[in-house]
């Protein structure tokens, strides 16, 4: 194709300018008037409500009532029938709507009071409550029916959000994260502390500011991964004190788990004074991390009294004192089974309790077996007193003040 | 616990008198106990025989009313090597320095009296016969189970009964009344018959010693207020209330060990020693070994006071000043430490008759 002979003919290119020219102008007029308000139909009369709706309040709690003030305004010189309002929004129901005067004439103003609720499981965060107005009106005989809209905006807030706002510093948020935790803390100090012997009610100290707001952090974030829509309202009352009860035993429970020994102590190996001696040698001889050799503790307890027996470590509670014990055969008993020589050679040497926990093993089935007798070889000591118990427990400030290896039970 | 549980086997229980010359110019009158030459030739003369022991006649020339055999009173053991440091041969020649006896039997045997116990007590009976003085000897084995309460029977029966009956005669005697007929005895056989000046001792020397059990052993630390009622009527067997708490009459034999002890009242001992009442090893050889040795030094021991005691109220009764000094020299360093020897060669009383003496 050539195209050269354009140059060649300039008339031709005037020519083809000019059309393009009067085509614009004669379609500009065309496009500017398919942009303005369509002209109404000679035949159409168009009625107009001025609807206003104004909430009672700007924020609202869940589970709370509030108002909405309608004022409806005929604007046109037609009667509105039917006029009736409903509500759009899932977060919130309504408990009473307002009836309107049917018909509405032209001109004039109808108001009422809508009372809406929000529900327990509405999100907190500004929310539009839409109120739909339906109603008819007739154009030359034939009913027409329009729904015209309000939407209303609504902050749904968290309890005690007012107050809140009093903190310094987004003290609330600070407050939110921290509910939850704070009773974890608690269990976890309570036994905690009980398995330490010092067993009173925990404090949240200033130390525990900065671990709690870590740990409250990460457990929101989890929550936020866990459950997306969760919105947790802590004054509904079941819902705060499952809150309260289950961090409490998280607490508990994360206590339980690292002080595992020591729970396990307190829990099956706690000294008794009701305890008989083979429950005593058994807890004294067999206790996890059991002392391979036992002392005589002589010392005086906080109320002044002289204390002598072994020393024994009663779990979360200090110190506790015990017998020693002689073990021999049942004698005038043919109905009782009887050790055998081999047996007590496996548990005794010289008359003392071999080393290692086999000999302490058999020691104790035998005893269970009654197949050995204990009795008392050097009784606990209160004031020079022999007593009665195998053990003696809660002994407050006991100070030791002389120690003695001693056998807790021999062979006689 | 309740001492009713334990049930001993085997007991012995080792009594003696003492009876020590206030004056020794009679000495001669009996066997050759006034000088070292005699005594010592005695010695070496029994030493020789075979079975270290001769007839009384041998040695006398007449038979005896009451001795019977006379026997060294020693053997080759360790406990007279810690009192003479030589070969056992050479004994002989330090008797009379040493202070080494003569063992004799006696003549009359005798009969424990039982009541309805179904234990076996079998006596034996000897003197101990020092240049000095004597001692009668009465030693009973209880075998067969008994309780502590039947021990305490029998130790009151011994103390406070007529329990020994001397086969020759059909009245049961007081042990006391048999001491002091045996006495009569050995004053005329051993010494200067009704001539012989001596003292007695006032009371006799009793030493109980467990050898075998059952059950439980009597924690000393752990006894009951009946318990201690018993156990203290196998040194105190009287009904009258004692004015000394019962803590204060336990000797530990080991420290603090409540089942190796020793109970005292005025020349009466209980020995209780668990570890060796264990069936095993040579415990048995050693617990008897402990309880003579125990029995021999104490009785030793206050033979040597009373010698040394009637030297000093009687400066002229003739005793020999080498007895003397013999005597002295091992209650100031005692041969045998046993703790209840220690606490008796310790005690005030030695203390201040060894200060008379010195003085």
């Amino acid at each position: 194709m050539h195209f050269d002979w354009f140059p060649r003919k300039p008339y031709l290119g005037l020519y083809c300018l000019s059309v393009i020219g009067l085509l614009i102008v004669w379609a500009a007029p065309k496009s500017l008037l398919a942009q303005g308000p369509p002209t109404p139909s000679p035949t159409t009369t168009q009625v107009t409500l001025d609807i206003s709706t104004t909430p009672s309040r700007q924020a609202v709690a869940r589970q709370e009532q509030f108002d909405i003030f309608i004022v409806v305004t005929n604007k046109s010189a037609l009667e509105v029938h039917n006029l009736s309002v409903s509500l759009f929004n899932g977060d919130f129901s309504a408990v009473r709507l307002p009836s309107f005067p049917a018909p509405l004439p032209g001109f004039n103003s109808a108001e009422g009071t809508a009372s809406i609720e929000a529900k327990p499981s509405a999100q907190f965060k500004q929310q539009q409550i839409l109120f739909a107005f339906t109603y008819t009106w007739l154009n030359d005989g034939q009913k027409v029916t329009v729904i015209q809209g309000s939407a209303v905006a609504i902050q749904v807030v968290r309890p005690f959000d007012e107050e809140a706002k009093g903190l310094l510093g987004g003290g609330a948020a600070l407050l939110y994260l921290l509910l939850p935790v704070i009773p974890l803390l608690l269990g976890y100090q309570l036994v905690d502390r009980w398995l330490s012997g010092e067993f009173q009610f925990p404090t949240f100290g200033t130390q525990y500011v900065v671990p709690a707001f870590l740990v409250a952090m990460l457990l929101n974030l989890v929550l936020l991964l866990a459950f997306k829509q969760l919105s947790v309202d802590y004054t509904e009352p079941a819902t705060m004190l499952a809150i309260l009860v289950g961090s409490f035993l998280v607490g508990i429970g994360f206590a339980a788990l690292r002080r595992y020994q020591d729970l396990r102590l307190i829990t099956f190996w706690r000294y008794d004074e009701r305890d008989q001696a083979p429950t005593y040698l058994k807890k004294a001889l067999l206790r996890p991390n059991a002392p391979p050799f036992y002392e005589t503790a002589t010392g005086t307890d906080d109320e002044g009294a002289s204390w002598s027996g072994i020393l024994l470590h009663q779990p979360a509670a200090g110190f506790a004192l015990g017998a020693t014990f002689q073990v021999s055969r049942p004698v005038g008993r043919p109905d009782l089974p009887e050790a055998s020589q081999e047996e007590l050679d496996q548990i005794f040497a010289n008359g003392a309790l071999r080393p290692g926990l086999g000999p302490r093993r058999k020691l104790i089935k035998l005893l269970e077996r009654h197949k050995l007798v204990p009795n008392p070889a050097t009784p606990i000591q209160q004031d020079g007193n022999p007593q009665d118990s195998a053990v003696v427990t809660g002994l407050k400030g006991f100070h030791v003040r002389q120690r003695q290896p001693t056998e807790i039970v021999v062979l006689t | 616990m309740a001492i009713a549980d334990t049930v001993l086997t085997e007991t012995v229980i080792d009594v003696s008198d003492r009876h020590t010359l206030a004056d020794y110019s009679a000495a001669s009158a009996g066997l050759p106990f006034a000088t070292e030459q005699g005594y010592c030739d005695l010695h070496r003369r029994i030493n020789e025989t075979g079975h270290r022991c001769i007839d009384y006649g041998q040695a006398r020339g007449a038979e005896g009313t009451m001795l019977d055999r006379l026997c060294l009173g020693y053997v080759d053991e360790k406990f007279w090597h810690f009192i003479v440091n030589d070969s056992f041969a050479k004994y002989p020649a330090h008797a009379w320095h040493r202070l080494l006896p003569l063992a004799a039997s006696l003549k009359p045997r005798i009969q424990f009296v039982k009541r309805n116990w179904t234990f076996e007590i079998k006596p034996k009976t000897g003197v101990l016969l020092y240049p000095f003085g004597w001692s009668t000897r009465l030693s009973f084995l209880i075998v067969g189970p008994h309780s502590l309460a039947d021990l305490a029977d029998v130790v009151d029966c011994l103390v406070n009964g007529r329990c020994i009956r001397p086969m020759s005669g059909p009245t049961p005697l007081r042990s006391a009344e048999y001491f002091e007929h045996i006495a009569d005895g050995v004053r005329t056989d051993a010494f200067a018959g009704s001539e012989t000046n001596d003292t007695a001792g006032p009371a006799a020397l009793m030493v109980v010693t467990v050898l075998a059990k059952h059950g439980p052993s009597p924690s000393v630390k752990a006894l009951t207020s009946a318990d201690q009622t018993t156990m203290l009527r196998l040194v105190r067997p009287t009904d009258r209330p004692s004015s000394k708490p019962f803590a204060d009459r336990v000797r530990y034999l080991l420290p603090n060990d409540p089942f190796q002890y020793a109970l005292v009242h005025e020349g009466r001992y209980f020995m209780w020693l668990q570890s060796r009442m264990r069936p095993e090893k040579r415990n048995r050889q050693l617990l008897r070994c402990h309880h003579n040795n125990t029995f021999e030094s104490l009785d030793r021991a206050r033979h040597l006071k009373a010698l040394i005691d009637n030297a000093v109220q009687s400066p002229s009764s003739g005793a020999a000043e080498s007895l003397l000094r013999a005597a002295e020299a091992e209650l100031n360093r005692p041969c045998y430490k046993g703790k209840l020897v220690l606490d008796f060669v310790q005690g005030q009383e030695v203390k201040d008759s060894l200060k008379q003496f010195a003085g």
